[in-house]
């Protein structure tokens, strides 16, 4: 399907109940990938579908109502229904997974992230509640953490705008309190230095921990929405001239795209 | 039968906010507890299951991990005792709460399904919370229950003391009779209208009468179903009888059908080619650009909001949005607003009136209807308003409205006979009996448990995988039309849609939530998330793929035919026959007389001792006021981002700490084209002339969404009036006053109202008092923004811009926050001295961005509550620079008596802007030449201080930004329930848990 007009071949999955499916696919056209949305029944009857695709994409929203827990259903379903195939587009093929927001919560409840040692599905960590007790929706600062991400440049400060009530990172007992090298983005200050103090750090995760990468470094899963903040307009500051003409999650995608399209 | 009981708990090592919330409410009302809480998420299962599924259903899906625990039990009849399921907390106090039977309950159903997901099929779950509670036993008996009503709301729920539920829940009523026949042709006027009471059919003898001469007529007497059909169509909330009848105002005015010869007849008088279908389909319809329409519809739903606020503010906010996905061959909704009018929420428990929740509580679960609903279905929610007052105690308003983007080649629908009738989406229950009847009664101290029946909790996710469904399938042209079950479920939307050509439906192909409906219920239940579709029967086929794909349920219902009769039946059975023409045009005109009288004036000038007070001091508390002051701890909660269209953010400045006014939507960002949505209202005023608060309205809405870069010439507006009782004729007096005094200014705005609606017995009685609202009128403003990239900001850019203010100040502090504070109402508020003269400043304030390349007007903030020193404030407050104002030089300082008045008047028409300075003598020029006024009143300071020097010259007052922001921050920042007299403030952690560093 994928040719070099169009760049990589980018699923983005539907599940009912997701709600960023739209602009999600829009920012990953724009960054030059191939996007298509897939709803995720179609995916669990023809799982094949994956193979012919280089990126994979949960996007954010309430998948199943977040009934029982936040992305709980979802993850359940794909860790039953996608498991193997999961693992092979990511171990084998090469693929790179994203999960933003509630994709973030699925993707480290099917056990896809942080998936420590590359071993078999199993959650190692979780998201729960807000130490607000609630949702809350603002932009935060992010740092790329010096990790195994393989293609977010270490140490840049992104500026994406967050929207959820489980988004308190808890590491389990095989992860390192800090998350280690599974750290992708940390919540920081107006200083770039990681916090605990609210509203900078919007959920009280611990070690200020906003994303993680498994150890490939290309499946992805991070609470902030890039897809939220790839066009100009979308910055709090524009159109006054201090608002980045090119926005955090516009580079974010490109460079996720740039990074599948390699072989 | 017993059942299985799976009980989760949150880990001791991590924080718990459902234990949080309790502890805060034991601790609130004065009831110590001697150790930690545990909060319990529970489920239900069947007891048919082997034990080994029932532990690895908790362990793969209810249970997190990492961060829970999980106890598992079995139930049986009566509800077993509880011993020591949680051994650390053996000894604890047991308090449970759940849904009573046949209350919707999504998480229920979704864990059914998702027990299938593990192989583990099951019939039906449950669910429940409780909470484990370190409580003297001596002290249980009186506090238990009283911990119980703040968890709970006995609407909808049931508790239970130191026990397991139960078993599953079992719904379900008597089928009764399926014909029952009401003798009217032969009743007197009292036994009609006891007919029209016990049946909660809210109809007037005038109309009992009508019914009783067509059946007289046709000889026979009506069935049970014939009579609800006609009471859900007649419904004030459908047909709008009091303001489309005739009203005769005293001294004045008769009209024949007041709003076709107001409001609407403002539309007709202006008749823009832009405005597309209005007051016809269920929202607005405006062209955007050549492709796409733009619909709009803004709704209440005060009373249900006023016993069960959480279900009720969010089935609102799903009604509204379904209004949305029925307009044209339905829309896609883009964003949402909601305004919320309560009483104060600081004010003391023993003021209640008997039968109504606290304000605190109100707006605290009105918030969290909002956000449970509008969050997961992926609309964001863009702007809104909080008002308080006395008044809003026991009807406390709430307008939710919807904008949807619409390709024009959809704008119109048509039902053709032969196409069928068919619902999609959630299922059909005894919920929402009675609404659209229950929302034309007065409250009383009782209505909490007369219309338990009225109340429904909403299922977002059923919703959007309807919206899902429905935008594919209207893309692919499977149906001719499309409306929503709203008001009168099924009643009202078949009827409504068959009512040029004919209908007949078999209720047995309703899909049930639960068997026991009687057959009228299923055909008035306002059950949620249901669309009503007439679907071309060549079409039907691929009209079911489409839902099937989307999991979204659906059902062929009927016919829709050509013989002008609504036919219905039930397993052959038929239940009612009704023409359409009686059913839609059978209604007696209701005639009401009106009679305006002006308030006794209040003393003006206040006593000078006012004028010598602190004017920091007086700034802070109009700041601090819960009219005025920052809303952020609601708008934080409400996901303004998603869809991506976010253009202008509900707070701005490098710090997001300024509010904005209207929200600005970037739907086209390629075409650096979208559109502002505002909103106008100012209760206050009405205490002294509703003519005063309805022009207020309509100004600050428009003026609101010209301060974002709305086009006003392009301005369609919606009006939403919320009343008292109108068979008053001093009520719907005030109400003609006010519309005659909106409509003439929307004449000269050239603002056609596109969509309205009214709610018009917002009354509570208490014993033999009975307190009615003020009149409201919210008016909605939404008007494209040609130019995204022109936009002025909510906050100062750049130290040393000059900053403007557009518009005359006059002495009018009547009904201003000001006067508020000093305990006054005054008796000259704000009044459109010259409406053409502001439509003229606004189109000046447009047009003059329109032909500069740079972004004339840099930041900007309409002037209404609190007048020119809140705005100035509200510029300064999402900024790192300050602003020096000086009042002598503001246009009209020669109107007021001292600086209080320049600084506090609350007059119409007036915007302050911060203006770019290499295009200041542009600026000046352009307004100059158009004789509008525009002068030069301060400039942009390097320091964060507000400084105001008084109309003789004198330094007024020289105050830093954060002392203002803290004041304007502090009364909403933990929340409304903090803001309770007496009330502790909430916890920050459970002493369970153990939370290292980590706490905020």
């Amino acid at each position: 399907m994928s040719n070099a007009t169009k760049g990589p071949k980018a699923l983005v999955l539907q599940a009912p109940g997701t709600n960023c499916d739209l602009e999600s696919r829009d920012a990953l056209r724009r960054a030059g990938a191939d996007a298509e949305l897939v709803p995720v029944q179609d995916l669990f009857a023809e799982p094949e579908r994956l193979l012919r695709a280089r990126i994979l994409m949960f996007p954010g929203g309430f998948a199943h109502g977040d009934d029982i827990a936040s992305a709980r259903i979802l993850a359940n379903q794909c860790r039953l229904r996608l498991g193997d195939s999961l693992l092979r587009f990511v171990d084998q093929e090469g693929g790179y997974v994203l999960g933003i927001c509630n994709g973030f919560q699925a993707l480290v409840k099917m056990g896809l992230l942080p998936r420590t040692g590359g071993g078999p599905l199993r959650q190692q960590a979780t998201l729960t509640h807000n130490d607000s007790g609630h949702y809350e929706c603002r932009w935060v600062r992010l740092k790329i953490e010096q990790g195994n991400c393989a293609f977010l440049p270490e140490g840049e400060v992104f500026e994406l705008p967050i929207g959820h009530g489980e988004g308190k990172f808890i590491p389990g007992p095989d992860l390192p309190e800090d998350g280690g090298s599974y750290t992708a983005l940390r919540y920081v200050d107006d200083e770039g230095n990681p916090t605990q103090s609210f509203p900078a750090n919007p959920n009280g995760s611990l070690a200020a921990i906003a994303g993680m990468c498994d150890e490939t470094g290309r499946v992805l899963g991070m609470m902030p929405h890039p897809d939220r903040a790839y066009l100009p307009p979308h910055h709090p500051l524009w159109p006054s001239p201090e608002a980045p003409s090119d926005p955090s999650g516009a580079r974010f995608f490109r460079l996720l795209v740039e990074a599948a399209a390699k072989p | 039968m017993t059942a299985w009981v799976v009980e989760i708990g949150v880990r001791s090592a991590y924080p718990d906010p459902q234990a949080r919330l309790c502890r805060g409410i034991c601790e609130d009302l004065g009831f110590s507890l001697e150790g930690p809480v545990l909060a319990i998420r529970g489920f239900l299962l069947p007891g048919e299951l082997e034990e080994a599924e029932v532990r690895r259903a908790a362990r793969e899906l209810f249970a997190d991990p990492i961060s829970e625990r999980f106890r598992i039990a079995r139930t049986g009849a009566g509800g077993s005792p509880e011993k020591g399921l949680w051994e650390e907390f053996e000894g604890h106090a047991r308090l449970l709460v759940q849904r009573k039977p046949g209350v919707m309950d999504p998480v229920a159903r979704s864990a059914r399904a998702a027990l299938g997901d593990l192989g583990i099929e099951v019939e039906e779950t449950g669910t429940y919370r409780a909470w484990l509670l370190p409580l003297a036993e001596g002290k249980r008996a009186e506090a238990l229950p009283r911990i119980a009503r703040r968890l709970s709301n006995d609407v909808i729920e049931e508790v239970l003391f130191d026990r397991l539920p139960a078993g599953l829940p079992h719904p379900g009523g008597e089928t009764s009779e399926l014909r029952v026949e009401v003798p009217i042709r032969e009743a007197d006027d009292e036994e009609l209208m006891r007919l029209s009471s016990e049946g909660c059919l809210s109809l007037d003898l005038g109309e009992m009468r009508t019914i009783q001469g067509h059946f007289r007529e046709l000889g026979r007497e009506p069935s049970s179903t014939e009579l609800e059909t006609l009471a859900q169509t007649w419904s004030e909330h459908c047909k709008h009888k009091t303001l489309a009848g005739r009203i005769e105002m005293e001294g004045g005015k008769t009209y024949e059908n007041f709003l076709k010869e107001t409001v609407f007849g403002v539309t007709k008088r202006l008749d823009p080619d832009w405005c597309v279908s209005v007051f016809s389909d269920n929202a607005g319809i405006v062209e955007f650009d050549g492709e796409d329409c733009l619909c709009i519809k803004v709704e209440t739903h005060n009373h249900p909001s006023a016993i069960e606020p959480f279900g009720g503010a969010g089935t609102g906010v799903g009604g509204v949005i379904r209004d949305i996905l029925g307009t044209g061959l339905g829309a896609k909704p883009l964003c949402n607003l909601d305004v919320f009018c309560v009483a104060p929420p600081d004010m003391a428990p023993e003021e209640l009136p008997a039968g109504t929740l606290h304000p605190a509580r109100i707006l605290d679960q009105i918030t969290a209807g909002v956000r449970d609903y509008g969050n997961p279905i992926g609309i964001p929610t863009v702007t809104g308003a909080v008002h308080t007052d006395p008044a809003f105690v026991g009807n406390p308003l709430v307008y939710v409205g919807t904008v949807g983007i619409l390709p024009k080649r959809m704008a119109h629908k048509k039902v053709s006979p032969g196409d069928l009738v068919v619902v999609a989406g959630g299922r059909t229950g005894r919920d929402g009996i009675h609404g659209a009847t229950f929302s034309s009664v007065e409250l009383h101290e009782e209505s909490e448990t007369v219309s338990s029946g009225a109340v429904q909790i909403g299922d977002p996710i059923t919703e959007k995988k309807l919206l899902d469904a429905l935008l594919e399938a209207r893309d692919l042209g499977l149906y001719s039309a499309i409306t929503d079950c709203g008001a009168g479920g099924l009643s009202s939307a078949v009827g409504e849609m068959g009512e040029d050509c004919g209908a007949r439906v078999e209720l047995e192909t309703v899909p049930l939530k639960y068997e026991g409906l009687t057959p009228t219920e299923i055909w008035i239940s306002e059950a949620q998330e249901r669309m009503v579709f007439a679907v071309p029967p060549e079409k039907w086929e691929a009209f079911s793929k489409v839902f099937e794909h989307h999991e979204v349920e659906y059902a062929l219902l009927g016919t829709f035919t050509d013989t002008g009769r609504l036919e219905i039946s039930y397993k052959g059975t038929p239940l009612c026959d009704l023409s359409m023409a009686f059913l839609h045009d059978g209604v007696p005109k209701r005639v009401r007389r009106a009679r305006y009288q002006a308030p006794e004036p209040k003393e003006e000038t206040p006593p000078a001792e006012l004028q010598a007070g602190d004017l920091g001091q007086d700034l802070k508390a109009i700041l601090a006021d819960f009219n005025v002051c920052s809303r952020e701890w609601i708008i934080r909660q409400y996901d303004h981002e998603v869809q991506a269209h976010s253009g202008a953010k509900p707070f701005s400045g490098p710090r997001q700490k300024g509010p904005g006014d209207a929200a600005v939507l970037a739907v086209k960002p390629d075409k650096n084209l979208g559109f502002a949505l505002g909103t106008g209202l100012n209760p206050r005023y009405s205490w002294i002339d509703p003519a005063s608060m309805a022009e207020a309205a309509l100004d600050e809405a428009v003026r609101n969404v010209v301060v974002r870069g709305g086009n006003p010439t392009r301005c369609a507006v919606l009006d939403n009036y919320c009343w008292g009782n109108t068979e008053k004729p001093e009520q719907l007096g005030a109400l003609v006053r006010a519309t005659e005094a909106l409509c003439e200014a929307a004449l000269h705005y050239r603002t056609p109202f596109v969509s309205g609606k009214d709610s018009l017995n917002n009354e509570f009685r208490v014993g033999d008092r009975t307190i009615s609202i003020p009149g409201c009128l919210l008016v909605t403003a939404m008007a494209p923004v040609p130019a995204l990239d022109k936009v002025p900001g909510g906050a100062l850019e750049r130290p040393g811009s000059p900053v403007y203010l557009l518009g005359t100040t006059y002495a009018e502090l009547g009904g201003s926050a000001y006067y508020k504070q000093k305990g006054l109402l005054g008796s000259n508020p704000p009044r459109l001295r010259d409406p053409g003269l502001l439509q003229a400043q606004y189109a000046a304030f447009f047009e003059l961005t329109q032909i500069h390349e740079e972004r004339v007007w840099t930041a900007a903030h309409d002037l209404s509550e609190g007048g020119l020193a809140v705005a100035a404030a509200e510029l300064c407050f999402g900024s790192p620079y300050g602003l020096l104002l000086d009042l002598g030089s503001i246009p009209g300082a020669e109107n007021c008596a001292d600086d209080f008045e320049a600084l506090f008047s609350e007059s119409l028409g007036r915007i302050l802007v911060e203006v770019h300075p290499e295009l200041e003598e542009a600026a000046l020029k352009w307004m100059e030449g158009l004789d509008l006024p525009f002068q030069k009143v301060g400039e942009v300071l390097d320091e964060p201080r507000l400084q105001i020097d008084g109309i003789q010259g004198d330094l007024l007052l020289d105050i830093p930004i954060s002392e203002l922001r803290e004041a304007w921050q502090a009364p909403l920042a933990r929340g409304p329930l903090a803001c309770v007299p007496g009330s502790a403030p909430p916890p920050t952690s459970e002493p369970t848990s153990d939370q290292g560093g980590n706490r905020r």
